[in-house]
């Protein structure tokens, strides 16, 4: 298993920035080949003499060899840290961490040249690191992804709500809150928004405010159904934390029900430890797969 | 987009792809041809000649350039259209594609790709016919190098198809994806699960439905909503129709939980699972 730490994610990022000097080559062999066509026509204008070229006709066609073969291994070194990144993305999805965790040095020592896989292959290295419980480590990637700009706009949100999720598993509460408070402000997508709810639910139950976090349950409820997907069986957990705190234990069971009907209770209490107390006083749904 | 106006336009796009390959082969081998010619022309005592020939590899292989930097752009406006339909400007995306469809470009990739995002396009707007006449341009033309393109263009033509209630030529359309079904990226096999599953269904091959159910619900768990309710749904159906009643009740209140489904309109005629 890789140790991941921040010096290292700081080394794997100065790694994987393409180098402007990669491309001086390519323009230097590619100046010279536009002055070698153009030698020939240009040179007896000023000398008012025949060029002798015959020797050096071969030149331009050398050089256009060079540029055509430069290209093509720039264009197989791209591909192929794009089906890295990609069969890593995969790997992540499908939980197969291993499988991620054994790709981090090939993919991470070499540069990774589309700015939005880059900043996708971090989020993936964010998510191993989750899996292991580092949330300060994984912080530290979300915040260097927002602070360097690195990916779309879309990984850049989803980094600022997984960075308040991470801030708030480890016990960063005040910075977790203000963040949270910001991003309510924040225009978004409602596919976002209901991330950032469940992000604001995990917030409200850890720190005990149960009675906000069932405040509009059903329209909480029916924006992570619509969102979330199979994801909203972690919202529809806590939900069921903080209903149990409060007593309503019908509906407390109701929930979980729904929760581990879409995600396995052992699942549910990994990701959140306070759910432990939930899942020993409910009936979990029982999968017959 | 009409399908009339999709007929039309592919009409073009099939002129334009071969008119492009027949101007690439005569631009290949006038390089070829004038190059050697310029090689050679002194051993056979023709020196004033190989000048020629040298002035006219080098036009023809700067055309070859200046046609390929021209048709970069239009792999460009095929990129930056796909950012308006992903923001719901489908107006705007249409005209943009159509003007790139019909542009020239001596590679045909830029114009199948503009002709991808316009089908996505139709698709999006309901055409469906529209959309399934410009996937079928697509994977007629396209070459062994745009594997991806082409397993996109069936998977979509094969929904168009089964909004269109054509079920037979949807099955027929993903025929090919289902014996490479193990090289297909994990995205492909996860757009290609709720269409597999509407075909079989519907063709009421209940086991083929079911096959490795386990696999097949994870995949559907990473779907979006509307489409994880709906192949749980089918699970659910042909576990029914097979008499397997603990799993079928556990995938319905699945599916139930993703969506609103209405089981009723799956639109899978009642066959018998003997019919597999």
């Amino acid at each position: 298993m890789t140790q991941i730490t921040p010096q290292q994610i700081d080394t794997w990022i100065e790694r994987t920035t393409p180098s402007t000097r990669e491309n001086y080559p390519v323009y230097f062999i590619f100046g010279l080949f536009i002055a070698s066509i153009l030698a020939p026509i240009v040179l007896p204008l000023f000398t008012h003499a025949k060029w002798q070229w015959e020797q050096l006709e071969i030149v331009p066609w050398v050089l256009l060899t060079i540029i055509l073969l430069m290209s093509r291994y720039r264009a197989r070194k791209r591909q192929r840290s794009t089906e890295r990144v990609e069969q890593m993305w995969e790997d992540a999805k499908l939980e197969r961490w291993d499988a991620v965790d054994a790709a981090l040095p090939t993919t991470f020592n070499h540069p990774i040249y589309d700015p939005t896989l880059r900043g996708r292959a971090f989020m993936i290295v964010a998510g191993l690191l989750e899996s292991r419980k580092q949330h300060d480590v994984a912080g530290h990637i979300y915040e260097t992804l927002l602070r360097r700009r690195m990916g779309d706009p879309l990984t850049l949100h989803q980094a600022q709500l997984s960075l308040a999720s991470a801030k708030l598993r480890n016990e960063e509460l005040t910075d977790a809150v203000e963040l949270i408070g910001r991003l309510q402000k924040i225009e978004m997508p409602p596919p976002l928004r209901a991330i950032f709810e469940a992000v604001r639910l995990h917030q409200q139950v850890f720190m005990g405010q149960n009675e906000d976090a069932v405040d509009k349950i059903s329209e909480r409820r029916d924006l992570f159904r619509r969102h979330l997907s199979t994801r909203a069986g972690y919202a529809y957990g806590l939900l069921a934390a903080a209903l149990h705190r409060l007593g309503r234990k019908d509906e407390a069971q109701r929930y979980w029900h729904d929760a581990t009907l879409l995600v396995p209770p052992a699942k549910l209490t990994d990701r959140f430890e306070l759910l432990g107390d939930v899942a020993l006083h409910y009936q979990s749904s029982q999968s017959p797969l | 987009m009409n399908f009339e106006q999709a007929k039309t336009l592919t009409g073009k796009l099939t002129m334009h792809v071969w008119m492009t390959r027949v101007l690439r082969a005569l631009l290949l081998v006038g390089i070829m041809a004038t190059a050697t010619g310029a090689v050679f022309a002194p051993s056979f005592g023709l020196e004033a000649d190989a000048d020629h020939f040298w002035t006219m590899a080098i036009f023809f292989a700067g055309s070859w350039m200046v046609l390929s930097i021209l048709g970069y752009r239009q792999i460009k406006t095929a990129n930056q259209a796909a950012i308006y339909i992903t923001t719901g400007r489908l107006d705007l995306a249409e005209t943009q594609l159509r003007d790139a469809v019909l542009a020239f470009n001596l590679h045909p990739r830029g114009k199948l790709m503009a002709c991808h995002n316009l089908a996505v396009v139709a698709h999006n707007q309901k055409d469906f016919m529209a959309a399934a006449e410009l996937c079928r341009a697509i994977v007629q033309l396209s070459g062994r190098s745009l594997t991806e393109m082409v397993n996109l263009c069936r998977i979509l033509l094969a929904d168009c198809l089964l909004q269109v209630q054509q079920v037979e030529a949807a099955d027929a359309a993903i025929q090919p994806l289902r014996q490479e079904a193990n090289t297909l990226s994990l995205d492909q096999q996860l757009l290609l699960l709720p269409i597999q599953l509407q075909c079989d269904a519907a063709r009421g091959a209940f086991q083929s439905v079911i096959d490795d159910l386990p696999s097949k619900m994870r995949h559907a768990e990473m779907l979006d909503a509307p489409k994880a309710g709906l192949c749980h749904a089918l699970l659910a159906k042909a576990c029914e129709k097979l008499n397997r009643g603990t799993e079928a009740a556990f995938l319905r209140e699945r599916a139930e939980l993703y969506h609103d489904i209405d089981f009723d309109e799956l639109k899978i005629p009642l066959a018998s699972p003997t019919s597999n």
